[in-house]
């Protein structure tokens, strides 16, 4: 059974549609990767999986371990393991990124019944974090993404993920904007995160993230539908060939 | 004299100008509803409030720590900066509600600082509801001074001069109360002085808040900033000008407010830059956020300009919580209140840098290392 289920997905934001039909299985172990021109709904894929309001589901599923999470809210599929780091990290002036950090791991603990995380140990686990990421530590006093640079936002959404350890990770475009280290660095903090029991879902435009994580499976996706599935092989081949080839397909 | 406004023959009614408040009085009219600057605030009941007899003993402002004086206005060592300072800081300028709290005036103090070494010296200024009061603050040169001043209703009028040189670091409380609260604060500041305010409210039925402060001195600096948190049918009304009348001095005024449930607030902030006033540097916002239904904000800021070379800015909005922010909050496994009350606990953290602040709008603390 896959850990995530897509099935025949239909979404329209403002009364248009924009998937028009995507099926994608992703089992535990594996890394997939969704690549697609400028505008072929990846993002919208992403935001429904995530269940953002105005992102409508006109028919189809998501199930998340076997379970229907179509209708329900961002923070219960948040606690059933989902996460997305953004395109565009959100600016949160006046909130500590480690306040934030903090409130949402207890709300993760607090949803599976745990009872609250020590200051002194939750501290402890974020400074390994920072220093694995090499964040420098006054992030963390820092409003959430507040006049961060494009690199460290994108470096601050996997410090995120690693704090809360999701089943399923949606990446999308964490690699646009990330220097030559930083992409190193990010790779790095993917790779150590990936277990037999997670999968992580890569939506990128660059082969030269995947340099760094093997992808099992790369989606294509072309005017919100999936125009081809392959394995690695297929994503040196965009970069080689570019989409014309599948568009219309 | 005029017979509409009767002196008492307390000690005190006797230190003030009356004639004088009298005239400001009949010169610029009592204040009325629906004019410029009370027009979304019926000042009725402010001007009603005057007229009950105070049902308590007036607090008298305590010390906490250093050297300072103070000075009860009906005692004979007050007299003197009485009669030279007392109506000609607070002359009004556009509301004659400071002369009316002179005329009604049952109680007041001088505070005095001359600590220019050791420690800053400290006053607390406690709330007296149901009183009409006046407060002056004596800075003198060189010298520092912290004043937390509480309220909670009644009518309370603050003169300051800061001197040369000084420094005065004044935090407001206005704590939650039924009563009906007018305050209006008039501040000098002379060369390379200092005065920073930080001003935290909470609900009332009603309360008026009425800022001015006049930079007459080159190289000094001027820091306003604040929120409020209001709840139910709270209505809070803040009148804010910064009047920079040299060249070369420093203004800055940031003020976020919420607005929930039925609550209403009004803010006019306004900064004046002299003709002689250049290099002035003077910045002002006003942030809302509503959260009620039926809440209503309404928000001016103001720029009056006559000097060709200075930075100003100034800039107001009002809107309901930013959804992206909300979303970007609940993918991390926020409940959906969590999120909004963060975001807004964020919002107000903005202008906070006290404890004290915090504990007024009701945040609460964060418990980290
Ligand atoms: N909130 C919205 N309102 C209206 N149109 C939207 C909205 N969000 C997305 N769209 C439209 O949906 C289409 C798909 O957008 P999406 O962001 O999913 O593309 P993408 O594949 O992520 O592109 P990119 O590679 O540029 O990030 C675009 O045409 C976009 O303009
Ligand atoms: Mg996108």
């Amino acid at each position: 059974m896959s850990l995530l289920e897509v099935r025949n997905l239909v979404v329209s934001v403002d009364d248009r549609e924009i998937l028009k039909g995507v099926d994608l299985d992703v089992d535990s172990g594996e890394v997939h990767a969704i690549m697609g021109p400028n505008g072929s709904g990846k993002s919208t894929l992403a935001n429904a999986l995530a269940g953002r309001e105005g992102y409508k589901i006109e028919s189809g599923t998501i199930q998340l371990d076997s379970i229907d999470v179509t209708a329900l809210e961002p923070e219960e599929r948040s606690h059933r393991g989902l996460f997305l780091a953004f395109q565009y990290p959100v600016e949160i002036p006046g909130v500590t990124n480690i306040e934030f950090l903090k409130t949402a791991v207890e709300s993760h603990r607090a949803a599976h019944g745990c009872n609250e995380i020590s200051a002194v140990e939750f501290m402890r686990n974020l400074r390994g974090l920072t220093a694995r990421l090499e964040l420098n530590p006054d992030f963390l006093k820092r409003g959430v993404n507040e006049s961060f640079s494009g690199g460290e936002k994108k470096r601050n959404e996997i410090l995120q993920m690693l704090c809360l350890n999701p089943r399923l990770a949606l990446l999308d475009e964490t690699d646009s904007g990330l220097d030559i280290d930083a992409l190193q660095v990010v790779a790095r903090g993917i790779n150590e995160f990936r277990n037999a029991a997670n999968a992580i879902v890569l939506v990128t435009h660059y082969q030269r993230l995947l340099n760094h994580i093997a992808p099992d499976h790369v989606h294509v996706l072309v005017d919100g539908r999936v125009a081809k599935s392959g394995d690695a092989s297929l994503a040196l081949e965009l970069e080689e060939r570019g989409y014309g080839w599948l568009e219309g397909s | 004299m005029d017979d509409r406004y009767p002196a008492s023959d307390t000690t005190i009614s006797t230190r003030i100008d009356r004639d004088k408040a009298v005239a400001a009085i009949n010169d610029l009219g009592l204040p009325k509803y629906r004019t410029e600057h009370w027009k979304y605030t019926n000042p009725k009941p402010i001007i009603e409030e005057l007229r009950e007899s105070p049902s308590a003993c007036p607090v008298a402002p305590t010390r906490i720590e250093g050297e300072v004086e103070i000075l009860p206005f009906d005692c004979f060592e007050a007299k003197k900066a009485i009669s030279e300072y007392v109506g000609s800081i607070a002359v009004g300028g556009t509301s004659s509600m400071p002369s009316l709290n002179l005329l009604n005036l049952t109680t007041g103090y001088v505070i005095r600082s001359t600590d220019s070494k050791g420690s800053v010296p400290a006053v607390k200024i406690h709330p007296s509801p149901t009183h009409c009061e006046r407060i002056l603050i004596l800075v003198e040169e060189g010298a520092s001074l912290k004043v937390i001043e509480s309220s909670m209703g009644g009518n309370r009028v603050i003169e300051c001069i800061v001197q040369e040189n000084a420094r005065l670091v004044h935090t407001r409380l206005q704590e939650a109360t039924n009563s009906v609260e007018y305050g209006a604060l008039s501040v000098q500041v002379n060369s390379n002085a200092s005065y920073v305010l930080d001003q935290y409210s909470t609900g009332t039925s009603l309360r008026r808040n009425e800022i001015t402060v006049d930079v007459l001195g080159e190289e000094s600096s001027v820091e306003i900033k604040g929120g409020w948190n209001l709840e139910s049918k709270s209505h809070l009304d803040s009148q804010v000008c910064v009047n920079h009348l040299v060249p070369r001095s420093r203004s800055q005024v940031k003020f976020h407010g919420v607005a929930g449930d039925d609550s209403r607030s009004v803010f006019n902030g306004r900064l004046y830059i002299a003709r002689d006033a250049q290099h002035t540097s003077a910045h002002l916002t006003n942030k809302n956020i509503l959260t009620g239904e039926n809440a209503e904000i309404y928000t001016k800021p103001e720029l009056e300009i006559y000097a060709d070379d200075v930075v100003c800015s100034h800039g107001a909005t009002s809107g309901q919580l930013d959804e992206d922010q909300v979303f970007y909050m609940r993918t991390r496994g926020l409940p959906n209140a969590r999120a909004r009350e963060l975001l807004l606990n964020g919002f107000l953290q903005e202008v906070i840098d006290d404890e004290l602040g915090s504990e007024i709008l009701g945040l609460k603390p964060l418990n980290l290392v």
